[in-house]
């Protein structure tokens, strides 16, 4: 190699670094003056924040200290919670899984059913629970059943979709095996698909719980039922010292789910 | 008895995996399905039990004309011809003794299948299709498949095909996966089963050796048509230059990579 070609090498080299680090700046640019713009027009301003220091402290001086009489009231709430999240992740569970079976494209035995499955499946999990809940309180009064169908819709639209995608990535070869001992589809989905999903479906439904277990406990800001119900009466009272007992109860115990679910996940991988 | 007349089959409508098959596979008979990779041969398998639907021609398995078949008939007759495959496909995270039921499932009924509990019987065979498999190790019948070596899982594989006392053998390149050694082991496993069974092979190979010492029929594919067939002896080395040459050239689809 000559020094000429060496050079230009070099030269291209050092062009190649300018326009990687232009590029960067520009995508730089962009997402910093669609943050600004999105800023302006929300009236994103801390200056609020500070200037409204004094009714902050205020408020944290109303808090405190907290109210421990009314831990004994949080016990019933608060379990309530608890099953609400329990029945909104058990059950999606055998709706979810029959829907997954007919609707993952190489098990389904109807593509357009498959696909009406999906859609219906889709919708479930994009409305957010907190509006599924508002909807179903209008429709059934208040109460804990509202909160608990919420759960359950929008864990079966979420749950269902991970469901099927983990169905997708079976190995062909053993469904092709079951299929050639002359099993019928609901005895190869039963042996030849879900005794390598189950993991990953344990995995998914732990995520899940948690997942509902905080939604449960706001579900309450729309009056149905749970510690959400408690903590939204004590703001409206301008009770805060119970408000603040209810918010430490509330992150005690996703704290202990969080980490019972993190081990169960542990154990099931 | 397998009767094959005209079959072929088309993925896509255009190109043909196999084309204009037409062979009649005498009871006890051990067929290999020679030919390099990507030549059809596991689409000729599979579409013996319709795994795979023939596009046009027939099957007729002992009388049986498979297309003409009901659903729940196809299941039967599929329960009575057993599988084999390269890769076992055996699941993984099932023991070695449900891996081997598995091949009772065509009788199994709803609530057992629903509980995963097979009957006492389904049990004794297992046992039985194991030892005849060569897996008389009780040691390894609850382990996890996925524990085994791979010729102990193509054994696994055998035992699943045999607790379904099938009358015809479909398998599908069942020594590629594995060394030297093993494969004329599992060869002559196979071989002696079906000998004293009087069960009809139809086995895929791409190793000519193999195909040569334990086939009584070789069926030559060649661009998805029958190239050759004859007793392996008469297979020269003159021959299958002339009728494999052209390999490289073609693009056939199928199921083989």
């Amino acid at each position: 190699m000559t020094d000429a070609t060496a050079d230009a090498e070099i030269v291209e080299a050092l062009a190649l670094r300018k326009r990687t680090r232009l590029n960067l700046m520009l995508i730089f640019l962009l997402v910093a003056s669609a943050g600004l713009w999105s800023a302006w027009e929300t009236d994103f301003n801390l200056v609020e924040l500070v200037k409204g220091w004094g009714h902050i402290n205020n408020l944290l001086a109303r808090m405190f200290p907290p109210d421990l009489e009314i831990v004994q009231n949080l016990g019933g709430p608060l379990i309530e919670t608890l099953q609400m999240a329990l029945l909104g992740t058990t059950i999606p569970i055998f709706i979810a899984i029959p829907l997954a079976c007919l609707t993952a494209t190489n098990i389904a035995p109807d593509p357009v059913l498959g696909n009406f499955i999906r859609l219906v499946l889709h919708t479930l999990r994009t409305v957010p629970e907190l509006l599924w809940a508002m909807l179903l309180v209008t429709a059934v009064g208040l109460g804990t059943f509202p909160g608990t169908m919420a759960l359950i819709l929008h864990s079966t639209g979420s749950m269902g979709k991970f469901f099927y995608e983990t169905i997708e990535a079976a190995d062909p070869g053993v469904i092709e095996a079951m299929e050639a001992t002359g099993a019928n589809r609901f005895k190869v989905i039963m042996f030849g698909i879900m005794p390598t999903v189950l993991p990953n479906y344990l995995s998914i439904v732990l995520l899940y719980w948690e997942f509902n277990n905080r939604a449960a406990t706001i579900l309450g800001l729309v009056g149905a039922g749970g510690i959400g119900l408690t903590l939204t009466h004590a703001i409206q009272d301008f009770e805060y010292t119970e408000a603040v007992t209810c918010l430490i109860a509330i992150v005690l115990i996703l704290t202990v789910i969080d980490r019972i679910s993190a081990y169960l996940r542990k154990k099931v991988i | 008895m397998i009767v094959v007349s005209d079959l072929a089959k088309s993925y896509d409508g255009t190109i043909y995996a196999i084309k204009d098959i037409s062979l009649t596979i005498e009871k006890g008979e051990f067929t290999v399905i020679f030919g390099p990779s990507g030549v059809g041969k596991s689409t000729f398998l599979r579409c013996l039990n319709y795994l795979v639907k023939p596009t046009s021609g027939d099957v007729i398995i002992d009388d049986q004309r498979v297309g003409d078949l009901s659903k729940a008939e196809l299941l039967g007759l599929r329960s009575r011809v057993g599988m084999i495959f390269q890769d076992f496909n055996l699941v993984n995270r099932m023991s070695v003794l449900g891996n081997v039921m598995c091949g009772r499932l065509h009788g199994l009924s709803v609530l057992r299948a629903l509980t995963y509990s097979f009957a006492q019987a389904d049990h004794e065979a297992a046992v039985h299709a194991l030892r005849r498999a060569g897996l008389a190790d009780a040691e390894l019948y609850n382990r996890r498949v996925d524990t085994l070596s791979g010729g102990q899982r193509q054994r696994v594989g055998i035992a699943r095909m045999l607790v379904q006392k099938p009358k015809v053998i479909l398998a599908d390149e069942p020594v590629a996966s594995l060394d030297m050694k093993m494969q004329h082991t599992i060869m002559r496993l196979v071989s002696d089963i079906a000998a004293k069974d009087e069960i009809t092979v139809v086995m895929s190979l791409h190793h000519l050796d193999l195909a040569k010492q334990y086939a009584t029929r070789i069926i030559g594919l060649s661009d998805g048509r029958v190239a050759f067939d004859g007793p392996p002896d008469s297979l020269s080395d003159d021959i299958i230059d002339k009728v494999f040459k052209m390999e490289d050239k073609k693009v056939v689809g199928t199921r083989d990579d």
